[in-house]
């Protein structure tokens, strides 16, 4: 019966061991998967998987690394930005202070009674001991010898040498600069004399004379330079000695000569008194 | 170029270098710093030209300097003449004495001369002006004298670079000085 002798047995399970996936493929659905790929889709997930969260932390570290250069960029930019800012804020604050200094100005000239030239000091003298300053108004702006020299507060000096351009000033702390003065309160009349530095004295008061300590020293305007009333000093020191016919005065002047900036030339007075404009 | 094109536009250029230094201690130092002492440029063009100037290019100089300066300030002529001629003396009676090149003997010079200065110009203002001064600001000084002589080595290296653009020569025989 056997004809080629083939081991039947044998045979029958190769044939099932061929047919069975052939039948299994033939019997699949589109869209299913054999089962004997599932332990090998198991591990090609796997490593499939590796490779994607692989590739997802190349992603990221590239995304923040490009990130970061933009950020890096961006800051760049906004300090840049702060920068210029800031500039602008400093220029308008300028301009701001030149604004209110500039309408302070305005109101005084107008307030004051007086006819101002206001000046820019320029230049300050460059022996310690000699008190002149130069201002940027001359002879073609109106300025003229002996005219006082005032700030918003007090008295500053009188013009000792007027050019086309410039003006020099000799300031009240220089000791060839005299002042006709009294003192606000007790109304006694002296003499303010510079004395070579940043102060000055009150010379020939009478010995009966009130003096206190922080009295304001005011021009009488006797001297035809100065308006009336205008503040020159406060009195810093008062010594009497008995041998002396008058006392001995220290004023401290009431401008700040290393910090002048802005002054104004009394061109003409319209009130000779200038005390009550100027408190 | 000649020897005296070579010397005037070597006065016109330390006449110009003196103008901006005396123009910065009057004005830009001011406004920038207040009251807060400026070194004291004269003394140091003074000095230079007293020690680095045959006899003639001194006297050119220094009358050509005295004549800015006194733009400057209000103080008397006489009297900055008398201090600043003594002054030239001095230098020179004592580049006589003891003289080595390089800036170290100018700062040294300088910082003499700026002392003296001060004292001469305290003395004879005492003796011989009519109105005295009351207050000495000796801080002040003390600081200007320091900066002075701080910013000399400086100013050396200013005015060499001028005179060697100019052609002029930076050590003068002794038999050539005043």
């Amino acid at each position: 019966m056997n004809f080629f002798r083939f081991d039947l047995k044998k045979l029958f399970i190769f044939a099932l061991l061929i047919l069975l996936p052939v039948f299994s493929l033939s019997l699949l659905k589109p869209g299913d998967r054999l089962w004997i790929f599932r332990p090998l889709g198991n591990v090609t997930g796997f490593v499939q998987s590796l490779f994607v969260s692989f590739s997802e932390t190349i992603q990221d570290t590239t995304g923040k690394y490009l990130y970061l250069i933009d950020v890096n960029k961006e800051i760049a930019s906004l300090k840049n930005e702060n920068a210029k800012l800031k500039a602008e804020v400093m220029r308008f604050t300028e301009i701001e202070k030149e604004n209110t200094r500039l309408n302070n100005i305005l109101q005084f000239t107008q307030g004051a009674d007086m006819t101002l030239i206001s000046a820019q000091v320029i230049g300050i003298d460059i022996f310690a001991e000699r008190s002149s300053i130069r201002i940027n108004r001359g002879t073609k702006d109106g300025v003229q010898k002996g005219q006082a020299v005032i700030t918003k507060e007090a008295a500053v000096g009188y013009i000792l040498e007027a050019n086309d351009t410039t003006s020099l000033i000799l300031v009240l702390t220089d000791r060839y600069a005299v002042i006709d003065a009294i003192i606000q309160n007790s109304r006694a009349r002296g003499i303010v004399e510079g004395s070579g530095s940043d102060s000055c004295l009150l010379k020939y008061l009478q010995r009966s004379d009130e003096v206190q300590i922080g009295d304001i020293v005011v021009t009488s305007g006797l001297d035809n330079i100065f308006p009336k009333g205008l503040p020159i000093a406060r009195v810093k020191n008062v010594s009497r000695r008995k041998s002396e016919i008058s006392p001995t005065i220290e004023l401290m002047p009431i401008v700040d000569v290393s910090r002048l900036d802005e002054v104004f030339v009394v061109h003409t007075v319209v009130n000779p008194t200038a005390e009550a404009n100027l408190q | 170029m000649t020897e005296n094109r070579s010397l005037y536009l070597n006065i016109l250029l330390h006449f110009l270098f003196l103008w901006v230094l005396t123009a910065i201690q009057s004005g830009l130092w001011y406004k920038l710093l207040g009251g807060f002492p400026p070194p004291f440029f004269w003394v140091l063009f003074l000095s230079y030209i007293s020690i680095y100037r045959k006899a003639k290019d001194l006297i050119l100089l220094g009358i050509v300097g005295f004549f800015l300066l006194m733009h400057f300030t209000i103080a008397p002529y006489a009297l900055v003449f008398l201090i600043s001629f003594i002054l030239i003396l001095l230098l020179q009676k004592a580049k006589h004495r003891v003289f080595w090149p390089g800036p170290t003997y100018y700062l040294a010079a300088s910082s003499v001369a700026s002392l003296a200065f001060i004292i001469l110009y305290y003395f004879i203002s005492w003796s011989f002006e009519e109105a005295g001064f009351a207050k000495v600001r000796w801080l002040f000084l003390f600081l200007q004298w320091l900066l002075t002589t701080l910013i000399s080595p400086f100013l050396y290296f200013l005015y060499q670079y001028i005179d060697k653009w100019t052609g002029k020569e930076q050590i003068i025989p002794m038999e050539d000085m005043l």
